[in-house]
């Protein structure tokens, strides 16, 4: 899990105020108060479940359970740029595995994970709908074709230059 | 509840309804295999190995869930079952790391007990599992995730019995695992308590205690010991395994008791440690700052001349040990009341037993047994805690505390002169100042027995109102009474006051716990708690001082040893700074080497049972006594006092309880 940063922090119990109102006391609360987490500061952040967790006499470790169980549940910020690789057949075949591998070294993240600059976060999606570019990538919204590893990561470090 | 029948394997059973299959061919000695299936815990059917064919339904039902209906006919035990349990036993097999010839469990292991029992000698399946971590950051446990088989019976003890919820499970499929808290290490967590209970229910290798592994399975020891745990007032049973003369592991054995068969951190390590500390075998006699051994003829001479001495000007006084048996607290009475009338003769940290003898007197005299017993928090809908520390007290009690908080949704409150024992699901904390607690709870009857408005100088106004709101509203409030708090019996007996003003009535008593350090604690009241408290104050020649040497001896008692001129030290272990204080020691049988009877403060006499036969060449207490009158030249009275005597029993009911009048402080 990613700590919040110092400014953020100041603000989250003012920030979480209105959950606590709105679900106190109730009960099967745990997927829709996560879900209303992520909504309010993009991902589910540590202090903010220590924080619901004592105001909500819910176990910490029950929230932590259910967020690592559902793939729509964050336990980082999404990086400025979402790289959605596409791991489709056509794209297999082509040797997306090997982009995905190769963009895994480079930044050192793993799938669903976000580089410590919070510039990139790596996802792996099923199908991009353009299988006469693969293996494809989009970044953001623009689709990058016909890749090999080493092209991957120079499409991508220019993200990085421009930003 | 109606009786129900079933045909189980071609056996008539009966069961009760609302039983599941499996109870029922439990009651009924017919026998199903299971995993995550935990007596006392709720079953989730998740190992499917207790599934069973049920005649005019398709399906294998898991017996743990399915609940019993008349007239069922069951089969537990044919080809398509037994092929099914094998199956599953081989997938579970392949999941993760189970090679037996590398784990501390092997022996003792239920999966390895049920693949052996099914003949499983290959996993047809390849072994895709990969390596997760060994979490070996706690102290005490050990927590090896590669050899979990998922069934959860940690997951619900801790949240269900000991209601800590420190574990739970993340990720799913493969990568499922179980967490600590926020996936932080077990040595890390800050909602574990230490009690062990998740390693004890283990069915695998995956959570071991390390004083525990590699010292003799379950099947390898010489014997099993059922007795009680003398750690505190709660006495808890307990199922000790010896080896060689050593406790090798303790577990709690009333698992479908209020409890679960849980422990607390002392029961759990302090035991089995116990066996393993350094005694004291022979008597010995101060020479400067050493001791040197001594015959028992030399010490008792020595002890009785020097106790003579003090008797005849009056200067003698005994400490002796709330965990004492019935027993022995009959014998202390003996020698010291009956036999030498010692004016100075109490228990360790005898103020809490006199403040709540003394506290709770007025109650008595109605006839109103003024505490309840301690499972019922569980069915409380608000805790008040009156300066008390239940998980370093009482710690099981502190389970139920969280267990009805947590899990049953009853409110907290918390008025301490220390810090918060339940800091983040307290619903109301009043700091209060240990001089200020009398006039708080003093304003606090007054509030909801006559709503009166509520004010005292320096405490929080709108924390106790909101706390009064919450008494005058709940049905069956239960209030905590500390340690602390009960050495100011007016304190107790207001508070009382204040139990009965919020009608705080259960079938047994007066909703109150008292936290009580002294696993005797009724006998050490009948038999050995003065009217007045003279530790630290009086002047003593001779000092006579009998510890188990279990739990660490109370600042005032140590001080007081240190100044008397003479001091008789009778205890098993050379536990410092006790040893320290003595002049002449006298080595004693440790608690595992008695037996005898504790008496609960509620009245329940329950039986210590000696676990290892004693080793060393030591006198009881009986023997040591009678040599030491002897010595002294007196004749030993035998006592009539009947430890045992349930002075607070009750002859009215709990809702006939009236207020009384307590002076202004």
């Amino acid at each position: 899990m990613t700590p919040l940063t110092t400014e953020s922090l100041e603000h989250l119990e003012a920030r979480l105020e209105p959950l606590i109102d709105k679900y106190k006391g109730k009960k099967g609360i745990t997927i829709p108060l996560l879900a209303d987490v992520q909504k309010e500061l993009g991902y589910i952040a540590e202090e903010a479940v220590d924080f619901l967790s004592k105001e909500l006499d819910l176990p910490a470790a029950e929230l932590f359970g259910v967020a690592t169980f559902y793939a729509m549940f964050r336990l980082q910020p999404e990086g400025k740029y979402v790289i959605r690789v596409c791991r489709g057949t056509a794209c297999h075949v082509q040797g997306s595995a090997l982009i995905g591998e190769q963009i895994q070294r480079h930044f050192k993240v793993k799938d669903g994970e976000t580089t410590e600059d919070g510039l990139f976060t790596l996802q792996y999606v099923a199908c991009l709908g353009c299988c006469s570019l693969a293996p494809v990538m989009m970044v953001g919204n623009e689709v990058h074709g016909r890749l090999t590893p080493d092209k991957a990561i120079q499409v991508l470090e220019s993200y990085r230059t421009r930003a | 509840m109606s009786e129900i029948n079933l045909i189980i394997d071609g056996k008539e059973c009966k069961g009760a309804s609302g039983d599941t299959i499996l109870q029922v061919a439990q009651k009924n000695d017919v026998y199903i295999p299971t995993l995550c299936y935990l007596k006392g815990l709720t079953p989730i059917g998740s190992c499917r190995m207790c599934v069973v064919e049920v005649e005019g339904n398709a399906k294998l039902l898991t017996s743990c869930t399915t609940p019993a209906q008349d007239g069922m006919v069951v089969n537990t035990k044919t080809q398509k079952l037994f092929n099914y349990r094998k199956q599953i036993l081989e997938l579970l097999f392949a999941g993760r790391n189970h090679f037996c010839m590398f784990c501390s469990q092997s022996g003792d292991c239920e999966l390895q007990t049920l693949a052996i029992e099914h003949g499983m000698d290959s996993v047809r399946y390849p072994y895709l599992y990969h390596d997760f971590e060994n979490d070996a950051t706690s102290e005490d446990l050990q927590m090896d995730h590669n050899r979990c088989i998922l069934c959860g019976r940690c997951i619900r003890v801790c949240a269900e019995k000991v209601g800590a919820h420190t574990l739970d499970l993340e990720k799913r499929g493969w990568s499922a695992n179980i967490i600590t808290d926020l996936g932080s290490k077990l040595g890390d967590s800050e909602t574990c308590v230490h009690c062990g209970a998740c390693a004890q229910v283990c069915p695998t290798g995956t959570i071991t205690i390390r004083d525990f592994v590699y010292r003799g399975r379950r099947n390898d020891c010489d014997d099993v010991v059922e007795s009680i745990c003398p750690l505190c007032s709660l006495g808890c049973e307990i199922k000790g395994y010896v080896r060689t003369g050593s406790l090798t592991r303790v577990e709690g054995s009333n698992l479908e008791g209020p409890d679960g068969g849980q422990l607390c951190h002392k029961g759990r390590w302090w035991l089995p440690e116990s066996t393993e500390r350094e005694r004291l075998s022979v008597p010995m006699i101060r020479e400067g700052s050493t001791f040197r051994e001594a015959s028992w003829e030399e010490a008792l001479g020595l002890a009785a001349s020097k106790m003579k001495d003090a008797c005849q000007k009056g200067k003698a006084g005994a400490i002796v040990s709330g965990l004492s048996t019935d027993e022995e607290l009959s014998v202390f009475h003996s020698v010291f009341k009956d036999t030498l009338d010692l004016k100075y003769f109490d228990c360790f940290i005898g103020d809490i037993l006199r403040g709540f003898k003394k506290g709770f007197e007025p109650f008595v005299e109605q006839g109103v047994k003024p505490f309840t017993a301690a499972h019922n928090i569980t069915s409380s809908d608000l805790v008040l805690i009156l300066d008390a520390d239940p998980q370093d007290e009482v710690p099981v009690t502190a389970s139920y505390i969280r267990v009805n908080t947590i899990i049953n949704g009853g409110k907290l409150a918390n008025i301490s002169s220390a810090t918060n024992p339940f800091k983040g699901i307290t619903d109301v904390d009043i700091k209060v100042s240990p001089e200020k607690m009398f006039n708080v709870i003093t304003a606090l009857v007054k509030a909801v027995s006559e709503n009166e408005p509520i004010e005292v100088s320096g405490v929080d106004k709108t924390a106790l109102e909101e706390l009064a709101g919450m008494l005058k509203e709940a049905n069956r409030p239960v209030f905590i009474f500390g340690g602390n708090f009960a050495s100011d019996a007016k304190a107790v007996t207001q508070a009382t006051n204040l139990a009965i003003a919020s009608g705080s009535i259960f079938e047994d008593g007066l909703g109150i716990v008292p936290m009580v350090r002294h696993a005797n604690s009724l006998a050490a009241i009948n038999t050995v708690v003065g009217e007045e408290p003279w530790i630290g104050k009086a002047d003593i020649d001779c000092l006579y001082v009998s510890s188990t040497g279990l739990i660490p001896e109370d600042s005032q008692s140590l001080e007081a040893m240190s100044m008397a001129r003479f001091c008789i030290i009778h205890t098993p272990y050379m536990v410092h700074p006790l040893v320290n204080m003595a002049d002449v020691l006298i080595p004693s049988p440790a608690w595992y080497e008695r037996s005898g009877h504790f008496c609960t403060i509620e009245g329940e006499r329950r039986k210590l049972n000696t676990m290892v036969k004693p080793q060393l060449n030591l006198k009881g207490l009986g023997e040591i006594f009678s040599t030491l009158t002897e010595k002294m030249g007196v004749k030993l009275n035998r006592s009539e006092v009947q430890p045992c005597e349930n002075i607070f029993n009750s002859t009215v009911p709990a809702d006939k309880a009236c207020q009384v009048a307590v002076e202004e402080v």
